[in-house]
């Protein structure tokens, strides 16, 4: 064997061996640092990653935890992720995204952030909350109202809703015009709800409630079934 | 994404950091992407992969262990051998596959799980010299099967 395809495999060994997380940090540090500069180590660590990356995408999918979207949503929408030129440059070229759509999951995700920047600037900020309680007075669910009248609705217990029942969430600003529907659920979970409904904004004291239906909510618009959790929201601080 | 980060970190809660991290960091870090580097897929993996891999060798190994450990271990247990998980067609899974058990299990377990060589000497029972062997020569002949 001639030193020269000696020291060929010798590189390629040390990348593989990098690439499979066994080198000790400094030497993955020195790795990293030299790869900037080193043309043919770049190009080695560049085709293991290739080569083992089939291992990432058939791992058996994990569904996410149901807040997981809400903290990445909230942590991209920060003010530190203002556009930058080269940003930009990636986000619009098409390339990247045709190739990044064999991520499967992982573009998927990058592609639900993108459109939650471009539908909302900042992230949404509740104008008022409420604390619903049941007959115990323990708090059962928050509500996040927003600006627009949607809300994001907070179970913190479980709700025990029977077959062929749904929980629907309503609100109450104005006596005269009566309770509100906001949503219709089939358990207990987190939910944006009444995004495009076009509801005045909430006020101080303003009436919500989760209240037990049929299962595609009340057939009359009014609340029909039992109260579960009632309480009036406060305005927030901003 | 979750899925390759609690194969190394066994704890969903840490897993879920990590690829919250991971996103920030891929939405923040796109204009950094470069090409060169290799495809979209394989960075967005190495991100999330080398995220995982820090938090589990920074002194938190530890605070992987407990309680919860069992039932991330039966979840492990319960995804099976992860080369039965690449497609027929792979030239990877074929490559694999010629490999001796314990030599292709000891990149298996690298790979997929975070090991270290002495982990993975421990596990298997071998002396470490004979892993960082193993593991290199297995490695060159992957590549020229592969190539």
């Amino acid at each position: 064997m001639t030193d020269q395809s000696q020291d060929r495999e010798e590189l390629q060994a040390l990348a593989g061996e990098y690439v499979l997380g066994l080198l000790e940090d400094t030497a993955a540090r020195e790795i990293e640092r030299r790869m900037a500069e080193d043309a043919p180590l770049r190009a080695a660590v560049v085709a293991w990653r290739e080569r083992f990356v089939e291992l990432d995408q058939s791992a058996q999918p994990v569904s996410p935890s149901i807040d997981l979207w809400d903290r990445i949503a909230r942590d991209v929408a920060g003010p530190a992720a203002s556009p930058s030129k080269p940003r930009q440059k990636l986000w619009s070229n098409l390339a990247f995204w045709r190739s990044a759509a064999f991520a499967g999951a992982a573009a998927s995700l990058v592609l639900a952030a993108v459109s939650i920047m471009a539908l909302q600037q900042a992230p949404p900020r509740p104008v008022a909350v409420a604390v619903l309680q049941g007959d115990d007075a323990v708090p059962g669910a928050i509500i996040e109202a927003f600006a627009d009248g949607s809300v994001r609705l907070v179970p913190l217990r479980a709700i025990d809703v029977p077959p062929g029942r749904a929980l629907q969430v309503w609100t109450l600003w104005d006596r005269a015009r009566g309770p509100v529907p906001l949503g219709v659920l089939a358990r207990a979970e987190q939910r944006r709800l009444a995004q495009d409904n076009g509801l005045p904004r909430p006020i101080d004291q303003q009436l919500y409630e989760i209240t037990l239906e049929p299962a595609n909510g009340s057939p009359t618009g009014r609340p029909t079934g039992p109260i579960l959790y009632k309480g009036l929201a406060s305005t927030a601080i901003h | 994404m979750i899925a390759v980060a609690m194969r190394i970190l066994r704890r969903r809660d840490l897993a879920e950091d990590v690829v919250q991290d991971a996103f920030v960091r891929i939405w923040r870090q796109a204009g950094l992407y470069d090409p060169n580097l290799g495809s979209p897929r394989a960075w967005i993996y190495t991100i999330v992969r080398n995220l995982a891999l820090n938090l589990l060798r920074n002194g938190k190994r530890e605070d992987v262990v407990d309680d919860q450990e069992l039932t991330a271990l039966s979840d492990a247990d319960a995804e099976g051998d992860p080369l039965s998980r690449l497609a027929d067609s792979s030239s990877l899974r074929r490559c694999l596959e010629q490999l001796e058990p314990q030599r292709r299990v000891s990149l298996l377990l690298a790979y997929t799980e975070g090991l270290t060589h002495g982990e993975i000497a421990g596990r298997l029972g071998l002396p470490l010299g004979t892993v960082k062997a193993w593991i290199r020569r297995s490695l060159l002949a992957l590549r020229e099967c592969m190539a």
